[in-house]
């Protein structure tokens, strides 16, 4: 057997300040998992479903209860192959669907409303507030409110008070209405769909509202790093190009701002890639130029022709289809301009032991 | 000898055994299913069969009640199937006249077809009424009493390699039989009581001599020294002696890195022909840990895996670990096998196994933060092909009187739960731990569980584990169901 069986498991919230495990899935949920990890971006999507042939509804329902937010660890023999959290879900129940998210538009615990004041006609703004309970449970959540008008001071904080208020919570919302159904004649589907997104997401959670004076690309990155809540440096390799980062009019949340970054490359025109990987680690470094798999038969080999474990596939590579048209790589050309070679973006895994890797273009 | 054949929980049951109740199996008729067996590990899908059957009441009500027992059972599988706090499932067994021991497959839902009118009258004679049992079950029935592990009491060695075939108090030796990996029911592993042993991760690969031969159990070399004679240091480093570092004791026992600039590079080359001389005994395909420390500052290691001829881009990198412990740990550093080469392609009756002496493992490291020294110990790989399983985080100790204990196991279903016991403080259940359990069932033939152990965050030399035992007292704490793919058998 050339594979070892991955696991997942389910952790305590990282804003708890503690790292419980909560549960490790079994196989047959196991079986449902899919995720993806991006070459910028790093560990990026994931989702699992609970079915009824495995679960109670009451199990999907304390599930469903208990978890937004919560931290979710995919490892191969030890070793962390995927880690994020759980932002969505949406259980269905006799007809009804019903679904939580901690998307920033739906879930914010820290507001601020930028308006104009109509004394002056100055742009202006409230200042922060938070509900640091909520804050202390999932992590702080920042929303800008930018409205269009002529506000005093006291109406802008009324605005920013009442949708700190309603907002704080992650809360559950039914979807799609109530469908009518004949109860006998058609049966309804019990159902959990779970959806995790990468730390990198996180980041958007809060913003850079002023203007970071023009520095190294690797700098400013890691400042902005610096500036999130669950992320932390790992590697940024040295990338001298010198760029501001303006936001002092336009505020923009720090992952948004990163990835504008990473996209630039360098002075000499180099690819570069960065993200959030395991242990919420940021790394930063030059893109892929060499070929370092090969693709044969469905299959993905290293570079010593050994079958690769799904889960250990990364992007930020450079494979080689043998058997493909033989193909030359033009002069002064990078290496995956060669027909035969594939700079890969993106990788999917799909469990139980499926692979999919999607080429920059 | 009595044919079995039943449904049954251990006390509601159906018995289709000649004479022992209303209910007849039309054996003229069942077709037994078999596993399409999975070289992966992996358990099939569950199975579909049917059991054709007759029942003979005596009266209207009799076959009412005869009825009524079936589905009783049939809600017991169901529950137990969606609850896991109903502790008791329903098995199908099955042992004809000439075999030795039953065996037993797990039913996970049953349903009963009638094949003749629903509402009949009994009048006078005994009648008979044609029916099917359609269960779905689990592809590999097993043998009905567990086999009891052998104890292993526990030595100061980081790595171990546990013999689960060994003569034991309670069971002679015993090769695993099945045509596929035995369930294990429950497995106990204590730091060892009266030595102050810690326990916060394992590692546990299975090796069978099926796979390796007799030989790739007893030449398997689960420990690789770093200061081996023949491994080539790299920059800055040098051989040092260092009693809490493997093998202990007097002598050098550890390589140090004393670096003059902090650049990445090489530190130490070991090759397979450094710390063996039998090669085929050792392919295989490994997690491979490192046993290693700084004295300050942060530190980035890095395997790279290829052979001693091949440049160092030719090698394929493993992972990229950061280290800041001045207490000895270990980590994991990637996975790897042996031989690279396809075995299939170029066999060893062609192409000699010698050839694998030249695998290579270079270290990699450079200092990122900080001043210090790196030291390593050694090298460790961990068999992840025949079965794996791991567990971190679990914060148990052993003192004079007592140990805390960690507990393993697979439900009928393969449904897996590890939990720790805590001893040491009386207090009960006290975790639990996060693990990865990939196939862990104990393959046909003769075996090892090749065991690494640590603390939560650091590694003691000193420290001993117990396996299936408890302070010595308890042996054979713990047992194991062989698994078949098929109901018939003796074994």
């Amino acid at each position: 057997m050339n594979s070892v069986q991955p696991g997942l498991q389910l952790f305590e919230r990282l804003a708890r300040g503690v790292t419980a495990h909560v549960l490790t899935f079994q196989c047959r949920t196991f079986n449902t998992w899919r995720r993806t990890i991006a070459a910028v971006g790093g560990y990026k999507l994931g989702d699992f479903v609970l079915t009824e042939e495995d679960f109670s509804p009451y199990e999907m329902k304390v599930f469903f209860d208990e978890n937004i937010g919560r931290r979710i660890v995919e490892s191969t023999g030890g070793i962390t192959t995927w880690e994020g959290e759980i932002v969505r879900m949406e259980l269905t129940l006799q007809g009804v669907t019903y679904a939580i998210s901690l998307d920033y538009e739906l879930w914010h615990n820290r507001v601020k409303v930028a308006f104009t004041d109509n004394a002056t006609s100055v742009p202006t703004a409230t200042a922060w507030t938070e509900d640091t309970t909520s804050s202390a449970i999932y992590g702080e959540c920042e929303y800008l409110d930018t409205v269009n008008k002529n506000y005093d001071l006291t109406a802008a904080e009324a605005l920013r008070d009442r949708r700190l208020n309603e907002n704080a919570y992650p809360s559950t919302r039914p979807e799609g209405g109530l469908q009518s159904f004949i109860a006998h004649e058609q049966q309804q589907l019990n159902i959990l769909r779970v959806y995790c997104a990468g730390y990198v997401f996180s980041m958007n959670r809060r913003y850079l509202e002023s203007l970071l004076a023009a520095a190294a690309v690797s700098d400013q990155i890691t400042t902005l790093v610096g500036n999130s809540e669950f992320v932390t440096v790992g590697q940024i390799d040295t990338n001298a190009l010198s760029v501001p980062v303006e936001c002092s009019d336009i505020s923009q949340r720090l992952w948004n701002a990163v990835e504008d970054l990473i996209l630039i490359g360098d002075a000499s025109g180099n690819r570069w890639v960065g993200g959030v990987y395991a242990d919420r680690r940021f790394y930063y470094n030059l893109a892929e130029t060499a070929v370092t798999h090969y693709w044969r038969n469905g299959q993905l080999y290293d570079l010593h022709q050994i079958p690769m474990l799904p889960t250990m596939i990364r992007p930020d590579t450079i494979v080689r289809v043998t058997g493909a048209i033989p193909a030359i790589t033009p002069s002064n050309a990078n290496t995956w301009a060669n027909a035969s070679n594939m700079y890969i973006d993106e990788v999917e895994f799909i469990a139980p032991d499926q692979y999919r890797l999607l080429p920059a273009y | 000898m009595a044919i079995t054949c039943k449904i049954t929980d251990g006390t509601n049951e159906i018995d289709f055994a000649p004479n022992a109740s209303n209910w007849k199996l039309r054996w003229d008729e069942y077709v037994p299913q078999s596993a399409e067996p999975r070289e992966d590990g992996t358990i099939p899908p569950y199975i579909i069969e049917v059991l054709p059957v007759i029942i003979k009441a005596d009266s209207d009500n009799e076959l009412a009640n005869d009825l009524d027992r079936f589905h009783d059972l049939q809600r017991l599988a169901e529950r137990y199937w969606l609850d896991t706090n109903e502790q008791t499932p329903v098995w199908f067994q099955v042992k004809l006249d000439n075999e030795s021991n039953p065996r037993q497959a797990f039913i996970k839902r049953m349903t009963l077809a009638p094949q003749e009118e629903w509402f009949l009258c009994i009048t006078g004679d005994d009648k008979y009424w044609q029916a099917s049992i359609t269960l779905e079950r689990h592809p590999l029935p097993e043998i009905v009493t567990a086999r009891i592990l052998p104890a292993s009491r526990g030595a100061a060695t980081i790595s171990i390699k546990y013999d689960y075939t060994a003569a034991g108090a309670a069971v002679g030796a015993h090769d695993i039989n099945g045509s596929t990996g035995a369930r294990i029911g429950y497995m106990s592993i204590t730091p060892r009581k009266g030595t102050a042993s810690g326990l916060g991760r394992l590692w546990i690969g299975l090796r069978t001599a099926e796979k390796y031969g007799a030989g790739g159990l007893t030449n398997f070399i689960n420990v690789w020294e770093c200061e081996d004679v023949d491994a080539v240091l790299g920059t800055d480093a040098a051989r040092a002696a260092d009693a809490t570092a493997s093998p202990g004791g007097g002598g050098n026992t550890k390589v140090t890195v004393t670096p003059g600039t902090a650049t990445w590079a090489e530190r130490l080359s070991i090759t397979l022909g450094d710390v063996t001389a039998n090669y085929a005994a050792n392919f295989g395909f490994f997690l491979w840990l490192l046993r290693m420390k700084v004295s300050a500052g942060t530190w980035q290691v890095q395997f790279l895996f290829g052979y001693e001829q091949m440049t160092d881009d030719e090698h394929v990198r493993g992972e990229l670990i950061e280290v800041t412990s001045t207490d000895w740990n270990i980590y994991e550093m990637g996975f790897r096998r042996i031989p690279a080469r396809n075995l299939q392609v170029f066999p060893t009756a062609t192409f000699a196994a010698s050839r694998e002496q030249t695998f290579e493992i270079q270290i990699w490291a450079q200092r990122t933060d900080g001043a210090g020294t790196l030291d390593l110990d050694c090298i460790m790989p961990v068999p992840i092909d025949e079965g794996f399983f791991s567990a971190e985080a679990m914060t148990m100790a052993s003192d004079i009187n007592s140990s805390d204990i960690m507990y393993l196991g697979v439900s009928p279903q393969d449904d897996v739960s590890v939990r720790v016991i805590d001893t040491v403080s009386s207090v009960g259940e006290h975790k639990y731990p996060a693990y990865t359990f990939s196939n862990f069932y104990l393959p046909p033939g003769d075996g090892r569980m090749i065991i690494v152990h640590a603390r939560d965050s650091t590694s003691v030399l000193t420290d001993q584990i117990d396996i299936s035992t408890l302070d010595g007292a308890t042996t054979d704490h713990g047992n194991y169901h062989e698994r078949f793919n098929t109901l018939r058998g003796g074994n």
